[in-house]
């Protein structure tokens, strides 16, 4: 699949260096975007929800077709407090190894190697009350399994004798430390272990479509791996429709992202059914309609897709 | 009196970009120089009520080209790349601090940081990474420099919603995003007939190149609000800091002495008093009400967060004033991005007496202690680690490539 994968993104890119971008609205037809209806539905989005932005990126990046600070849309520390495989009804071992045998790939699945903690996490998190607040636990299992957070924390030996002491600060709200500190006496809607995202959508010149991106941070502001991000991707999609790839516009960083080779086609629904219903749906209301779309995807991160479409 | 005012303090956010790009500059750049680096940090008002206030570092922080945040405040940092882990466990850090803190404390005196507010939002970042594997040790201070006695808070908070009547949000709503969003520049597309802008023209809408172009070109995290009526129900107006002194020229002596006075049930009325005054400067000359408006990026209620302990103390010194009304804007994420009433809220400070005379006195008062180191994932003050070796390493992207 990744060798599959990998020569699809050559192919592509070969196809975007060579053919020119859509010039032709096909929207009607076949639900894609032209980038002067992407720009258009970009300004919609940003008028309609400030949360969004438009960005330029590296300079070195752009695409001639958009305007310089016109690249992409992006929307920073979007909240996500629980994992979307909670909302699910907790974690179901057999169906990740089901897969796991069948794809014989197991990048995505390595989360979860621990069935068992998972399961303990979960039920744990319930009950502390059905709060929504995940058990520190579960980060701390997936987060160690990717070799990130505290766990080589020794390379700086006895790096313990560094620890400062700023005396009393009275004016330092408590909860600004981390949760441990906080966990002995303050009240528990206080601890804040909650991921976010900073989530792009660019325009994908093969596909004619928007492209969504996650970019996720754990409780501490630190970056979260690819496989770290499937955590939040609803269990339907995770293993179908997010590949990693460079996210452009942007050097340096792999980012997962939901691939869209059936944007095209859901949207085309997505819209035939407003019509259908009696609806107006015009095309610079696509992106609201897209992320609409996308919150089936990824369930649990708190961006703003409550904008009405379709003259509601 | 009151109550001691507490402020929620920033957790520092750096991005896989960031620290990819610092280890570039690293090999071409730096190669074995330990001097110091400008760099940037980006926040902007709380949106979420699940995420505390964040510094956010990513690829413009060290390349303020690569990209754009049109809707950040930024803030200067110094970073302190050091070669070895002995370098990094040996250097001075109390010594750093009282550094920064020294260069917030003149240009407060200075006056400078009216002019540049961004000037109080100083942070410092120490780093040292292990290039070959990708780990790296880092360290965020954001110094807040401590008056002699505690800032109070004359009254409770309350939310503006609460506070205000509804013309005076819809007008504070307005300057604000009027503050924070400058009009654009006028988009280079000047020929109607090629819908897709040149690469001239996509050009010509420059990028700042540098942390200074950076840090000017980005609106001020706090700013003054003015209106003649106490509960600014009528001509809001946004200035800079710097517009202090012109609002309040030729005020007297009273302004400031008579604000502890109002019933705390008035509804619109409360608080609004704490700065009051003829402005001659402006045109008008009715008393106008000034109040400090904030980009508020904490989520905890009734807390501001740290940014605002320096922005405090220069209004005990340069203004002299004991009681000030703060105005911590908030956004809602909903509905996207508006200023949110509910969550947004109006403080009166009272602020104690902070020595900072320098007409024509011989020395400056002494800099204040500071503080704001930050603390690791477990709450103690000590450096945090990040091991990007599963994000960074070549073979590790070739496996995430799925």
């Amino acid at each position: 699949m990744s060798l599959k994968h990998t020569l699809h993104t050559l192919f592509k890119q070969t196809v975007e260096a060579v053919a020119p971008p859509l010039s032709k609205s096909q929207f009607e037809a076949k639900g894609v975007l032209t980038p002067e209806e992407f720009v258009a539905a970009g300004d919609y989005l940003v008028h309609a929800c400030p949360t969004w932005t438009w960005e330029g990126g590296d300079p070195k990046k752009r695409r001639t077709y958009f305007p310089a600070d016109k690249q992409f849309l992006v929307t920073r520390k979007v909240p996500c407090v629980r994992r979307a495989t909670e909302l699910e009804g907790g974690y179901n071992p057999n169906s990740e190894f089901a897969v796991a045998g069948e794809e014989g790939e197991d990048a995505w699945v390595a989360t979860h190697q621990d069935p068992a903690a998972s399961a303990r996490g979960a039920g744990g998190a319930a009950g502390d009350g059905g709060d929504g607040i995940p058990n520190i636990d579960d980060d701390a299992k997936p987060s160690a399994a990717a070799g990130q957070g505290g766990a080589k924390e020794d390379d700086i030996p006895d790096i313990t004798d560094l620890e400062l002491n700023e005396g009393e600060d009275e004016a330092a709200a408590p909860s600004g430390r981390a949760p441990g500190y906080l966990r002995a006496e303050e009240p528990a809607d206080n601890i804040m272990r909650t991921r976010t995202y900073d989530l792009y959508i660019t325009y994908d010149q093969y596909y004619q479509v928007p492209r969504f991106w996650l970019v996720g941070f754990d409780e501490s502001g630190k970056p979260l791996l690819p496989q770290q991000v499937m955590e939040d991707v609803s269990e339907e999609h995770a293993r179908k429709t997010i590949t990693v790839d460079p996210l452009p516009h942007l050097s340096g960083l792999s980012a997962a992202s939901i691939h869209p080779c059936r944007h095209a086609e859901v949207m085309k629904k997505l819209v035939d059914n407003l019509l259908e219903a009696g609806r107006e749906f015009r095309v610079q209301q696509y992106l609201v309609l897209f992320l609409k779309f996308i919150a089936s995807v990824v369930p649990t991160i708190q961006y703003d897709y409550t904008m009405s479409v379709g003259g509601e | 009196m009151g109550e001691v005012l507490r402020f929620a303090q920033l957790q520092s956010s750096v991005d896989v970009t960031f620290l990819a790009e610092l280890s570039e500059h690293k090999l071409n750049v730096l190669k074995l120089s330990e001097e110091p680096v400008d760099v940037c940090g980006f926040f902007g008002p709380n949106r979420y009520e699940a995420v505390p206030a964040r510094l956010q570092l990513d690829v413009s922080s060290l390349r303020p080209g690569a990209s754009s945040r049109p809707d950040c405040h930024a803030a200067p940092g110094v970073l302190l790349l050091y070669n070895t882990v002995e370098g990094f466990r040996n250097s001075d850090k109390p010594a750093l601090m009282r550094q920064v803190a020294s260069q917030v404390w003149a240009d407060i005196l200075s006056g400078a940081a009216e002019a540049q507010p961004w000037r109080l939002c100083r942070f410092l970042l120490l780093v040292h990474g292990d290039l070959k594997r990708y780990t790296f040790h880092y360290w965020f201070a954001f110094p807040a420099l401590k008056p002699p006695s505690p800032i109070t808070a004359a009254h409770p908070p309350r939310p503006l919603a609460a506070a205000l009547p509804p013309s005076a949000i819809e007008q504070i709503t307005a300057a604000c995003s009027a503050w924070r969003s400058p009009a654009p520049v006028p988009a280079p597309t000047s020929d109607p007939s090629s819908s897709a802008p040149s690469p001239a023209a996509a050009a010509a809408t420059s990028l700042p190149s540098t942390p200074a172009e950076l840090l000017d070109s980005t609106p001020a995290p706090f700013w003054l609000l003015s209106s003649p009526r106490e509960d600014f129900s009528e001509d809001v107006q946004t200035h800079p800091l710097s517009a202090w002194g012109s609002l309040l020229r030729g005020a007297g002596s009273s302004f400031g002495a008579e604000a502890a006075g109002p019933s705390g049930t008035g509804g619109g009325e409360e608080g609004a008093a704490g700065a009051a005054s003829s402005a001659p400067g402006f045109g008008t000359p009715r008393r106008r009400h000034v109040a400090l408006a904030f980009s508020d990026g904490s989520h905890l209620p009734g807390c501001p967060a740290w940014q605002l302990r320096n922005a405090l103390l220069l209004a005990a010194v340069r203004w002299r004033v004991r009681e000030q009304q703060v105005l911590c804007l908030r956004e809602s994420s909903r509905g996207g991005g508006r200023l949110d009433p509910q969550r947004s809220f109006i403080l009166t400070v009272t602020l104690p007496a902070v020595e900072g005379a320098v007409e024509g006195g011989a020395t400056p008062p002494p800099c204040p202690d500071a503080v704001g180191w930050e603390a690791n994932e477990q709450g103690r003050l000590l450096p945090r680690f990040m091991d990007l070796g599963p994000h960074l390493r070549p073979e590790a992207q070739a496996e995430q490539a799925v």
